[in-house]
């Protein structure tokens, strides 16, 4: 697993330094083309290769000799034409090679990264995980690795070859003649400085635009989420007035991009031309008295010129690309960068404690996001290894906040949390969620099939083990009529089961561990009351395990052990069920909502 | 509507900008390509003639640039317009097709519409204008300045060039395969990804992350397999055509070089050869066939493009929702469901014979379980729907005949399935009453009970909140209701509005709805009988049609399905 991006890059960077090495190969043929071109004509223009004027056109002409020892005109352009394609083909093959390391690269790095961030997000805790929030999680694994996999493999592609395209015209066209290279000098800066301006504006741009983009997605959802409302409020015109004005803020920011993009072309097509004009006006004297070397110079400067045109058209089209690669590295390291404030700790000896005896114990318990407001305020009390424990509420009292803190999703803000009379936090995580059988609201069940999910629970659970959680959690008697029993497929989301059959299979789950301690989440809220009822008292049978029962709904605790009464993130009432019927109003007024009145 | 006929709509107020564009274009590839010609010409010339030629060509490259610019900020301008135009369009008629259309639509449809489809459009509508446009000018114009140098040469470019664009396609076909098998890994890889982060409490708890990650890890390396070999063979198209046009330009130029030393032959057949012509010639090679290749890049565009058109075009065919009724009421007297059919597919009909009358003032309660058509009668009495046969009467007067708009301005509508759009807490309560004070909205959410919970959010009512973030379940009912006794409607409909408030909070807010419907009209649909026991009418439901009907007490006396049903909750 890799901790930063660049960790990756590094990896692979035999590939990343090789493959564009390669790339410059079959660049430099491309470059030699042109100067061959030039000594083809001049061959034929002097017959003679020592008689041509031009240094580097006369060697070039003499080795185009060497494969055409009958002179002939024709045989010396049939020799050069076979030069240049044989350079063509060795180079084709060569940039084959750069674009099989481009590819392997790019993938070997995004699978990497991919795979890492995945393994990062596991770890962090629920409430990291909620500062960046869940669909930038989403779009950081499935998009945005792609998106650096893309600049990887772009980088080993083009980015080296187009510098080294304009950097060897600079060089060539010295060679070809120093006025043509002075000329040239003084302007190829001019293209690239045009070039870099107006793309660092435009990407700067482009990313308003994508957040406009990602605006009007939201504002479809909505409409769509809200149909009906909408319908029944006659707010048609309004919400169409909404979109109207982000459709036209997303118009006019492209369109303001793109007035600046469209630049790019026309300018970097005028810079090139004039340059050719102005050195066909530099070398206007040689060229009436010696037309066919010089129109042979401006033929080779030409093809010159419409390489490097070609090689920024192409940068200007991937640096968008490379900026949005960029971008995306930096989020994905931002992420790498985080250190998970849950730490785990080397005591993974769980003691044991008898039943009675404390098991879990809160005290002075607080939490709040860091924002002063508190989800749980001052807590105190205990639990006993063995007793049904029950947590009863209202919508947002801070029941499941609890759950989350013996479980160590979230740390404690103030206060300590004992687990066996030792604070948790100096556990081993994996050893103290060993302990722990969680069940919640969300009946969370894994693509795959019942055995798969349960044996996530449990790793060495035989059948006969996972049949008799599924009869403890009265789930046996729908999964026994399944034809496939316990490798009955679970669906994406679990949805080819009910909602009660789901709780009922998560129960199971969590009761395949054989758990120390059991906390059931508000998670039968669906069953109804007679199943409800025979697993809990199929649950009470297991003496050695402590149940914590969280619930809105008073016949599900009523019988516990002990009952805690919560609201607004305090304790209101704790007791047993005929003591708190007496003594906390809270919990009365709760009662009398939900059992019949006499 | 065709896709042809719809396109052209879109495109008529352009016409003016379209023609100018065709006509910058046509220039601009005329100065552009006439520049090699001209310097061609001034390396076979005399001195005088010399400046004239390289100044003309220094005056058209100047020209040219200008014209380019213009063409192609008036073709983004214009593809921009339309897409702008079928954005507005497409979200228009989301909020204006039937509901009993929208129903059968999947919402992550309508977004694919709005953002890839447009971008499909936006492409391929720039693709055609850009690359299309100025291609085929290019095309024509150094086809006609080509045979204008030397017509022998001209017909060898000729023949020779599409060569590229062969290459190109055979190479883009044989990848197809590949990419589609690729993003058919992304998506596993993604789902994956999906179901773990959605379950990452219990992935934890199970101490399961190591496992999780080998099996992400797996599938991923398959991916990786794939997604290089699609990689790879995807940048074959460069490199290839760039061997066959670099070919071209050689056997060109040999052939012109070898053309040099028989000038005087050629001239016979009207094929002169200058080094000049040589030099223009060999300027046309490199140019000519460039707008061929960018013309078959950009095929793939235009395909989607056109299938992305095609489907915004179907769905801007549906039909509108007309609000065809003629009458507005002035207030909801009475209620009559007379002997309605109703179904949402043809052969499974859901309601039959159903009759039902409630008066002004009376609160009434609809119970059953799932599937019994509760839902149904309130997507019928808000003309979500419309019945099959029989009638729903509105002050004695068939609903058909009224506006929807004026019957809807009535009611006052909590669906179970709460919708919180983006923006503050108080924007959303005063959603159906805009005109509102804070003091008004403060004071519905109090009655909502959902005052409590406001007030612990670090910005109160002002804390942005959106459909997908920041509010639990029970809260956003809350919010929901709080609208509602924020409009303090005549009619009242609730349906399963409080089922996920714990019931503390749900009894003080049925009292507070008690207060508030106080001599009108409420009807409630709700799965807790306890908050219905006071109703006027309670009416049962089973399988579409009534099994019982009567207030509490006397269903109790019945010990019918109500009974049954009411004791199943309190054992």
């Amino acid at each position: 697993m890799i901790t930063r991006v660049e960790q990756s890059y590094k990896r692979n960077l035999a590939s990343i330094i090789f493959g564009p090495f390669l790339k410059i190969i079959e660049a430099f043929f491309d470059l030699l083309i042109p100067l061959f071109m030039k000594a083809i004509i001049d061959l034929n223009a002097y017959q003679n290769p020592s008689d041509i004027p031009h240094i580097i056109s006369s060697r070039l002409a003499s080795f185009i000799r060497i494969f055409n020892p009958s002179k002939t005109a024709i045989g010396d352009a049939i020799a050069g034409a076979l030069i240049i394609l044989i350079m063509g083909i060795v180079g084709y093959a060569i940039t084959m090679c750069s674009q099989y390391l481009a590819a392997r690269a790019s993938t070997n790095v995004g699978t990497e990264i991919r795979t890492s961030l995945y393994a990062k997000l596991l770890s962090l805790s629920k409430k990291e995980r909620e500062d960046i929030g869940e669909a930038k999680l989403v779009t950081l694994l499935n998009s945005d690795t792609y998106q650096v996999q893309q600049g990887v493999y772009l980088l080993i592609r083009l980015i080296v070859r187009a510098p080294f395209t304009v950097i060897g015209s600079l060089v060539l066209s010295f060679v070809l003649d120093w006025r043509v290279g002075l000329a040239f000098t003084a302007i190829a800066p001019l293209v690239l400085l045009v070039n870099i301006l107006i793309l660092k504006q435009s990407s700067k741009k482009y990313i308003e635009i994508q957040n406009d983009l990602e605006g009007l997605s939201e504002s479809t959802n909505e409409t769509s989420d809200g149909a009906r409302v909408i319908r029944a409020s006659n707010q048609e015109k309004q919400e169409n007035q909404k979109f109207e004005e982000k459709t036209r803020s997303y118009k006019e920011k492209s369109i303001k991009v793109n007035r600046l993009n469209a630049l790019i072309n026309p300018l970097t097509f005028a810079i090139t031309s004039t340059v050719l004009i102005v050195i066909v006006l530099l070398l206007q004297n040689d060229l009436f008295e010696n037309r066919v070397l010089v129109s042979s110079t401006i033929i080779a400067e030409m093809a010159f010129l419409a390489q490097i045109f070609f090689a920024f058209t192409q940068l200007s089209q991937i640096s968008v690309e490379i900026v949005k690669a960029g971008i995306c590295r930096r989020r994905i390291n931002t992420v790498f960068a985080i250190e998970s404030e849950i730490t785990s700790n080397t005591n993974s000896k769980i003691s044991e404690v008898k039943a009675g005896e404390e098991l879990i114990k809160f005290e002075n318990v607080s939490f709040s996001f860091n924002d002063g407001v508190y989800f749980l305020n001052n807590l105190n009390f205990e639990i006993r290894k063995g007793e049904t424990f029950g947590i009863i509420g209202g919508t947002g009292s801070g029941k499941t906040t609890i759950i989350n803190l013996i479980e160590r999703f979230y740390d404690v803000s103030e206060g300590t949390i004992y687990y066996k009379g030792v604070p948790i936090r100096e556990y081993d995580l994996k050893a103290l969620r060993n302990d722990i059988g969680l069940v919640n609201q969300k009946s969370s069940l894994f693509n795959g099939t019942i055995k798969s999910n349960y044996l996530m629970s449990n790793k060495t659970a035989s059948d006969e083990d996972i049949y008799s959680a599924l009869k403890q959690a009265e789930a046996f008697e729908f999964v026994d009529r399944y034809e496939d029993k316990i490798d009955h497929p679970v669906k994406e989301g679990a949805s080819n089961y009910s909602g009660g059959q789901k709780q009922r299979l998560c129960i199971g789950r969590a009761l395949v561990k054989k758990p120390e301690l059991l906390i059931l989440d508000d998670s039968m809220s669906a069953l109804d009351l007679l199943t409800d009822k025979k697993i809990r008292t199929n649950i009470a049978a297991i003496k050695e395990m402590t149940k914590v029962i969280v619930s809105q709904r008073i016949s599900t605790i009523q019988n516990a052990d002990f009952i805690l009464v919560l609201e607004g993130g305090q304790v209101v009432g704790q007791g047993k069920h005929d003591d708190l019927l007496n003594n906390c109003p809270i919990y009365k007024e709760i009662y009398e909502t939900q059992v019949k009145r006499s | 509507m065709t896709s042809k006929e719809r396109l052209f709509k879109y495109l008529k107020p352009m016409r003016v900008s379209l023609v100018t564009s065709l006509l910058f274009a046509l220039l601009f590839t005329i100065s552009q390509i006439g520049q090699p010609f001209l310097l061609g010409r001034a390396l076979d010339a005399e001195q005088k003639e010399f400046y004239i030629y390289v100044f003309i060509a220094l005056g058209l490259v100047v020209i040219g640039a200008i014209f380019a610019y213009i063409f192609e900020v008036i073709v983004m301008n214009v593809s921009q317009k339309i897409i702008k135009k079928a954005r507005d369009d497409v979200f228009e008629k989301i909020n204006a097709i039937s509901i009993k259309e929208f129903d059968q639509k999947a919402h992550g449809d309508l977004v694919l519409l709005e953002i890839r489809d447009m971008e499909n459009l936006s492409a391929g509508l720039y693709a055609v204008f850009k690359t299309l446009i100025q291609g085929i000018f290019t095309i024509a114009v150094t086809i006609i300045m080509m045979f204008a140098v030397n017509w022998i040469l001209a017909v060898g470019v000729i023949v020779l060039s599409p060569l590229s664009m062969i290459m190109a396609n055979i190479i883009s076909k044989a990848n197809r395969q590949r990419f589609k098998k690729q993003s058919e890994l992304q998506a596993n890889v993604s789902s994956i990804s999906l179901e773990t982060l959605n379950n990452i409490d219990i992935v934890q708890s199970l101490n399961y992350e190591e496992e999780s990650i080998r099996k992400f890890g797996e599938m991923n390396g398959k991916l990786q397999k794939e997604a290089r070999s699609a990689q790879f063979s995807a940048c074959w198209v460069n490199p290839s055509t760039r061997l066959v046009n670099n070919t071209i330009y050689i056997l060109i130029g040999v052939v012109g070089v070898v053309m040099l030393s028989y000038d005087a032959k050629l001239a016979v057949v009207f094929a002169v050869m200058t080094i000049g012509r040589l030099s223009s010639f060999l300027s046309y090679t490199n140019q000519y066939s460039k707008p061929f290749n960018e013309i078959s890049n950009v095929a793939a565009e235009y395909e989607n493009a056109k299938a992305s058109f095609t489907r915004i075009n179907n769905f801007l065919n549906l039909e509108n929702d007309v609000d065809d009724g003629f009458d507005n009421i002035s207030s909801i007297e009475s209620i009559e469901f007379k002997n309605m059919t109703f179904s949402y597919s043809e052969n499974q009909k859901l309601i039959e014979g159903f009759n039902l009358a409630i008066k002004k003032g009376q609160k009434v309660a609809v119970v059953g379980p799932t599937g019994a058509g509760k839902t149904t009668l309130i997507n019928l009495l808000m003309r979500f729907y419309d019945p099959v046969s029989g009638n729903i009467c509105i002050n004695g007067q068939s609903s058909l005949d009224i506006s929807k708009q004026s019957l809807r301005q009535k009611i006052g509508m909590v669906l179970q399935d709460t919708w919180i759009f983006s923006g503050t807490i108080l924007d959303n309560i005063r959603y159906f009453k805009k005109e509102a004070s804070q003091e008004e909205v403060v004071e519905a959410a109090r009655k909502a009970h959902a005052d409590i919970f406001i007030n612990t959010l670090p910005n109160g009512y002002m804390t942005l909140v959106s459909n997908k973030s920041g509010l639990s379940e029970g809260q956003r009912q809350m919010i929901a209701i709080a609208r509602v006794m924020l409009l303090n409607p005549e009619l009242v409909i609730l349906d399963e509005a409080t089922s996920n408030i714990d019931t503390r909070s749900e009894m003080l807010i049925t009292q507070a709805f008690d207060q508030m419907m106080k001599e009108k009209t409420s009807i409630v649909i709700a799965h807790r009988l306890s908050t219905i026991e006071k109703a006027d009418i309670i009416i049962v439901m089973k399988d579409g049609g009534i099994v019982e009907t009567g207030n509490h007490k006397e269903l109790m006396q019945k010990q019918g399905f109500y009974y049954s049903l009411y004791s199943s909750q309190y054992k």
